[in-house]
């Protein structure tokens, strides 16, 4: 019986394959679209990017994915910063950013206080703007926050020379709102009990997105999406869930589509992430018709989804479980890289209570932001996959302790 | 999470210690600082006390607000020292290593979150962490909240000081009093603040007037005690009792000032902060070398005077006045201010290892030191996990940077060599794998040269050295002074002076090469960049840290998992056209990904160039940091591979070169500076 219900899988043109071979040649195109210009770079999620819109910049998330050495870094910043920082750095020194018109680098942490510093000091960046960013969200740290996006309209204008107005902030909110929308429908087709486009592929779009012309990437998106979703309605409901074990990617930055690649390689299915270079990234919106839209932008960037700079651990941890839980995640995979203390101080309580929900979890440590990195790795994260599916066919029935809070 | 009997116990060593400093208290060196210790440990004794209101919080928090409502603060920056100076802290770092945290967050702050999860600490009814200097304490204070119930707050401290941060910050501290208004049941009059902040304000210029005498000569309070005192004083301000200890300490360096020993030390600043543990550096810089901090930045008074009149912005505006906040630029103005006012001849920065802020901004404190003509160290290290600590490294990094001191002392001299009295000069090279001797003439001419594998035992390489050197017909007796050095200098029992390889590879070097001005020595353990003067002097270097990455013993365990002899690497290397891509920092997970490399079927050959490429990348990063002047020659081990040399010139755009015998520059130049030692 099931082996009919196969043969006839095969034999009629799976709909889920022509959408994601479609999404291929999506992000093919993406890729091929010139660099914006005038832009500027950022650095972290929270540069509110609805301000540099405004200013008639494009705001492009400076490319870390492009440099592999990290060594003459080093000379500057110990090795104990995280790899994302010295990726930063070495975009900074290497003279590779001479198209945009500057940059904004965020008080985020530590190190990343320290890069400013270095890259101030050693890479001669034009434009520089250290953005302040609050780590509590109550009203004391509204209102400095929105003096602190007061200061930044200023600097900008004094970069552009011209005078950012109201309708013009408007104007950038409606179209990064639509950014935001889009991916979020490209999240839902990931997330669809069969995926109509991987998370490898999704964080190809992230990449793309932020270092092009956004409202020529929202064109682009809603056609394809439009295409898409005539298939999709017609015909994939009918058919039956993928093998591959659901599962849910947190954490640290991610630069390129390596981890999930690696994930996706090796049996797993990424169907939803929390990660500042995915949808953490661009879940929540700004209010279209507030009075003010400078509060609004102010109002979406603190009370967002929060990174672990942020007051709020167990309200996170809460958000976690609930998220695997929405996205029927069948596990979770918790990626870190070396030296980011924001973050691993917080992996023990989220194993904790993803234990406490019955969730299996991963914790993965990188030295690298970027690559399959090691075979190691690999062996981990197959192996990981490898027991959800065991536990998905009931071999494990009473999953021991050891089980659920799998660590590899 | 908590045990009982590890409260009980810790409780009952605290008794102990308590006791124990109140029956020693008049043997006290330094009476002040002992009852300022005791207070700190009274304060803790206390906060386990039932129904008593106690607050943990970073010690940056303004202690005065506490203060005002008669709560007891602790630091948790003052925790993890108890801890380690009770040598606990390796046992409760392991409770938070099996509880999932990370290896690499700052110690003070895991050993605070494993002393809870153990149950030695007191139930703390407010915790307060501030945001400004450091990630690990926000997190740990955050995640000890939760644990135990507690209910946290963040004092989010703006990087940028200014009339908006000011309100902001303000505005926190005032709920900052409620929370403690509704923990006492009781509101603070203005008299309060009155109170509080005129004791503050008289010990803040007390604690100057310390300062001030800390840099006259033969002051008693140097070093880590002086960092104590004025580091465990900012958990007292605007107490009675820290005004009362300022006054006394102030009294008896003022009747002491003028009477110290006149052992001219060297006078130092100390960056960061200090190691805890037992296992530290400073009994052995402060007693056998004369090195004293006689300045340090975190006793470093930097806040006005405070205005009872506006408590919380005044209180803001003292938080937001940290140097360390916001660009490396106030840091850098407070490091010139503290050499100018300090007199001092080197600074020292003491890089505890998960300190990130601190160690971030090692490059621009370095170049601001070397500006200002003055020598630098950087001490890799941990303040509270001893099992961090190596002190073979760490001695020789400090031995060279009180050579560049003394040099500074002495002023530009010429080579003493042809100067000396006539005979034989021996150089001793004892490296982590071979030893090297050079002797040479009263001209600097070499007249003999020996290398031996040292093997495990020193006593066993002393040996053969005596026998083949010292006790050879053609030297017996002839030998006028001998100078040690390398990694197992102080093993040399026979050497008249034991000086770093940093200095004798700049010495032979110089001298195999005249105009030579920049030094790479890769050796077994160590790789050194030694920037050198016109007279083969020392101007500055750097050190790897710890970790064997970019060393000779790096490449041996490549060469072994390549399964090849280490001489044959570079020959294998050079067979390749381009290298496989080595990523990894540390020697162990480099050699995971050789191994999957193997695995992937790639040619030998090109794993080979990858690993010499690392070890080249790796080396470059010391260039940079010294400063590559042509002419650069390279030295030590691993200068006999090629590939590695050829990498290093092309990834530093220079030609290098290289002696025809790399191995023996450092035994050369401890030859020729025993010659002019002895002829000087």
């Amino acid at each position: 019986m099931g082996n009919t219900v196969m043969k006839v899988g095969v034999q009629r043109e799976d709909p889920l394959l022509r959408i994601r071979q479609r999404a291929e040649a999506f992000i093919r195109e993406l890729e091929l679209e010139p660099p914006p210009s005038p832009a500027l770079g950022w650095s972290c999620s929270y540069v509110p990017q609805e301000l540099i819109l405004a200013a008639g910049l494009t705001p492009v998330r400076i490319p870390t994915h492009l440099e592999e050495a990290r060594e003459q870094t080093q000379s500057y910043l110990p090795p104990n910063l995280c790899p994302y920082v010295h990726r930063l750095l070495q975009a900074g020194l290497s003279g590779g950013l001479s198209h945009l018109q500057g940059t904004v680098l965020v008080a985020s942490c530590d190190p990343m206080r320290r890069l400013a510093d270095i890259w101030e000091l050693y890479s001669r960046p034009g434009f520089l703007y250290r953005l302040e960013m609050p780590r509590r969200e109550d009203r004391p740290a509204m209102e400095f926050f929105l003096r602190v996006l007061k200061d930044f309209r200023l600097s900008l204008q004094d970069l552009t020379g011209r005078r950012i107005r109201a309708e013009d902030l408007r104007g950038a909110v409606t179209v990064l709102n639509r950014t935001r929308r889009i991916m979020r429908e490209l999240d839902l087709l990931r997330a669809m009990p069969r995926s109509a486009i991987t998370s490898a592929q999704l964080q190809r779009i992230a990449l793309c997105v932020e270092s092009m012309s956004r409202e020529r990437f929202n064109e682009m998106g809603a056609a394809f999406l439009a295409r898409s979703r005539k298939d999709l309605l017609r015909e994939c409901r009918a058919l039956p869930g993928m093998r591959q074990p659901r599962l849910l990617l947190a954490g640290c930055v991610v630069e390129d589509d390596g981890l999930p690649r690696l994930i996706e390689d090796t049996g797993g299915r990424v169907v939803a992430d929390s990660l500042c270079s995915g949808m953490r990234h661009f879940r929540g919106q700004v209010e279209e018709n507030a009075a003010s839209p400078l509060e609004a932008v102010a109002a979406r960037y603190l009370h967002r989804l929060k990174c672990p700079r942020m007051v709020g651990r167990g309200e996170r941890v809460r958000s976690l479980v609930s998220q695997a839980r929405e996205s029927c995640s069948e596990g979770v995979v918790l990626h870190t890289l070396t030296f980011c203390d924001l973050h691993q101080m917080e992996v023990p309580a989220q194993q904790e209570a993803l234990l406490g929900a019955n969730i299996p979890c991963l914790h993965l440590e990188r030295e690298h932001l970027s690559g399959e990195d090691s075979g190691q790795l690999r062996t981990r994260v197959q192996a990981f996959a490898e027991l959800l599916s065991r536990r998905n066919r009931g071999l494990s029935v009473a999953a021991t302790n050891a089980d659920r809070n799998w660590n590899g | 999470m908590s045990s009982p009997l590890n409260r009980f116990s810790a409780r009952g060593l605290l008794k102990a210690y308590l006791l124990r400093s109140r029956l020693l208290r008049d043997n006290s060196p330094i009476p002040a600082l002992d009852r300022v210790k005791t207070e700190t440990l009274r304060m803790l004794d206390k906060s386990f006390r039932r129904g008593e209101p106690a607050v943990l919080s970073g010690f940056q928090a303004p202690s005065e607000i506490f203060h005002v409502y008669g709560v007891t603060p602790m630091f948790t920056e003052f925790l993890a020292p108890m801890l380690a100076a009770a040598d606990m802290a390796p046992r409760v770092l392991e409770t938070t290593r099996e509880a999932g945290f990370s290896r690499d967050t700052c110690s003070f702050h895991l050993t605070v979150l494993g002393a809870a999860l153990q149950g030695f600490l007191p139930d703390y009814s407010l915790l307060v962490g501030t945001s400004h200097l450091c990630d690990g304490q926000s997190k740990s204070l955050e995640d000890l909240a939760r644990r135990s119930g507690s209910t946290y707050r963040l004092l989010d401290v703006p990087q940028q000081d200014g009339p908006d941060a000011r309100r902001y910050l303000a505005d926190q501290l005032r709920e900052l009093e409620d929370r403690l208004a509704g923990l006492t049941g009781y509101r603070a009059g203005p008299e309060d603040w009155e109170r509080a902040f005129a004791l503050s304000n008289e010990t803040r210029e007390l604690l100057l007037q310390v300062n001030r005498l800390r840099r006259t000569e033969g002051c008693p309070l140097y070093g880590k005690e002086a960092f104590s005192f004025g580091v465990l004083s900012l958990m007292l301000l605007g107490t009675k009792f820290l005004r009362d200890r300022c006054r006394e300490m102030l009294d008896y360096l003022q009747s002491r000032s003028g009477t110290g020993e006149g052992t001219n030390p060297y006078r130092i600043l100390w960056l960061l902060a200090y190691p805890y543990h037992k296992l530290n550096p400073i009994p052995w810089l402060e007693e056998e070398r004369g090195v004293r901090a006689v300045a340090d930045e975190l006793s470093h008074i930097f806040w006005d005077p405070l205005d009872p009149s506006r408590p919380h912005e005044s209180l803001a505006e003292k938080m937001l006045a940290n140097p360390n906040l916001g660009p490396i630029e106030g840091r850098l103005r407070m490091i010139r201010e503290l050499v100018r006012d300090g007199g001092v001849e080197g600074v020292l920065h003491y890089s505890h290892s998960g300190c990130r802020q601190g160690n971030g901004g090692v490059r621009p404190v370095q170049d601001t030191v070397e500006d200002v003509g003055l020598p630098f160290v950087e001490l890799h290290g941990d303040c509270i996990d001893r099992t961090q600590f190596g002190w073979g490294q760490m001695r020789t990094r400090l031995e060279g940077f009180i050579e560049l001191m003394a040099r500074k002392r002495r002023g530009p001299e010429s080579s003493g060599v042809g100067k000396g009295e006539r005979g034989y000069y021996l150089g001793v090279d004892i490296g982590s794998l071979t030893a090297k001797a050079v002797i040479v003439d009263q001209d600097g001419a070499v007249s003999d040269k020996w290398l031996f594998f040292t093997g495990s035992s020193s006593k066993r390489t002393m040996a053969r050295l005596r026998e083949r050197v010292l006790d050879a017909p053609e030297y017996q007796n002839r030998i006028r002074s001998c100078v040690a050095t390398g990694y197992g200098r102080s093993a040399v029992d026979f050497a008249e002076e034991e000086i770093t390889e940093i200095s004798c590879h700049a010495r032979g070097m110089a001298e195999i090469i005249p105009g030579v001005r920049t030094i790479v020595d890769i050796g077994g353990q160590d790789t050194k960049a030694i920037s050198v003067d016109g007279n083969g002097g020392v101007r500055r270097f750097v050190m790897n840290d710890k970790c064997a990455a970019g060393t000779g013993r790096f490449l041996e365990l490549m060469a072994r998992t390549l399964e090849v002899d280490i001489e044959e690497l570079g020959p294998l290397a050079l067979k390749a056209g381009n290298p496989a891509s080595i990523s990894s920092l540390c020697s162990v997970f480099a050699e995971s990904e050789v191994v999957s490399l193997i695995a992937e079927d790639t040619e030998p050959e090109r794993i080979a160039r990858g690993v010499c490429r690392s070890v080249a990348q790796r080396s470059k990063t010391m260039l940079d940091r010294v400063g590559a002047r042509r002419e650069i020659a390279m030295s030590g081990g691993v200068s006999y591979n090629v590939v590695v040399v050829r990498e290093l010139e092309r990834v530093a755009g220079a030609r290098i070169r290289v002696p025809r015998e790399p191995q023996m520059i450092g035994a050369y130049g401890a030859a020729l500076l025993a010659v002019e030692k002895h002829g000087s």
